[in-house]
């Protein structure tokens, strides 16, 4: 170990290797943007409201919000992953291979646009349809499940929990004398009030 | 595919349901088993890709496009499978995503089958069969008799 190691900056890497900087630059800065936003003052405030008596306002800080605000985790990965990707260029295994040299008698243009398209088209599809889910969920607040087999719910599949899913059905429901009335919410930790 | 064919027959035989209720059925008999299933499809890739990568760089190359549509179907397919609870009037889309993403899924299978059995062009260990070098066919019919066999498998769900 030594004290007294030069920084390599960017601009003692030569151009040709060096990576597009926009694209990393202001990911980055939304990834820590989004995630600073998310743990601001006024929000790490809310227990204290909670103390001092004024519960409504703290439901409104922990669960108002996060009806619009829960695509922002969402938005710092991908804007992580931005930075990661983008950063790395112009190497795809850094240096072992580049991005033009590998498979060029393969992967055509076309090909690669393709597949472009059809992921864009798949993944527009579920994140807009699932995004929508989660609003409503978060809109209608938290509700009461009725009481179920815990047998009948997959721990793989968390969205079983959440009502009617493939092999759990409310047929399958235990009877009301041993239910536990938790009231839970479909999506759990963030929303925990009102 | 062996492993597989169960629940993609049972979604090739999906828009054959007659009811609501017969189609839970059919989701219920396969989903405690069709995601380990896929998860063979992850094992398989991830042996070739550490002990056989020879293998793996020629099958990514000869079979790109019909292996990054099967992926595609195969996210529609477990999406569409939480997703149809879910949903109220759009139920029928999420219907036809499982059913079509495995059709989709069963075809690029079998045709991939088939095209190793006919033989890939390959030459200084390299491929050079083009883009569409696995259509053929012969992995066709190959394709067409791995949908009877994966409906057959699946039958009695259904």
């Amino acid at each position: 170990m030594s004290l007294d190691s030069r920084e390599v900056g960017l601009n003692r890497i030569p151009v040709a290797d060096r990576p597009p900087v926009q694209i990393p630059f202001f990911a980055f800065r939304i990834m820590v943007g989004v995630r600073s936003a998310d743990a601001s003052p006024w929000r790490g405030s809310a227990p204290a409201w909670v103390a001092s008596g004024r519960l409504r306002t703290a439901a409104l800080v922990f669960c108002g919000r996060p009806s619009v605000s829960f695509p922002l985790g969402f938005i710092a990965t991908l804007t992580g992953w931005f930075t990661a990707e983008v950063g790395r260029q112009p190497w795809t295994v850094f240096g072992q291979l580049r991005p033009w040299t590998q498979q060029r008698r393969f992967w055509t243009t076309p090909q690669v646009a393709t597949t472009l398209v059809i992921f864009a088209a798949v993944y527009a599809l579920i994140f807009l349809f699932g995004a929508v889910y989660i609003y409503r969920l978060l809109r209608r607040g938290p509700t009461a499940l009725p009481p179920y087999a815990k047998a009948a719910t997959n721990p793989k599949r968390p969205l079983s929990i959440a009502g009617d899913s493939p092999g759990v059905s409310s047929a399958r429901y235990l009877p009301e004398p041993e239910n536990d009335h938790l009231l839970t919410c479909a999506l759990g930790s963030r929303c925990c009030c009102m | 595919m062996t492993l597989d064919g169960f629940d993609l027959g049972v979604g090739i035989l999906f828009p054959l349901a007659p009811d609501e209720t017969a189609r839970r059925h059919m989701l219920a008999a396969i989903s405690p088993v069709w995601d380990g299933n896929e998860t063979w499809l992850v094992i398989a890739a991830s042996i070739l890709f550490g002990a056989f990568p020879l293998v793996y760089a020629t099958l990514l190359s000869a079979f790109y496009l019909p292996l990054i549509v099967m992926l595609a179907a195969l996210i529609l397919r477990g999406v569409a499978f939480e997703f149809r609870y879910k949903s109220g009037r759009l139920r029928i889309l999420w219907d036809i995503g499982f059913a079509g993403g495995s059709i989709v899924a069963g075809f690029v299978q079998g045709t991939a089958v088939g095209a190793l059995v006919e033989g890939l062009a390959i030459q200084n260990g390299q491929y050079v069969g083009g883009a569409m070098g696995w259509l053929s066919p012969f992995a066709l019919l190959l394709a067409a008799s791995g949908f009877a066999s994966a409906t057959h498998c699946s039958a009695p769900a259904g």
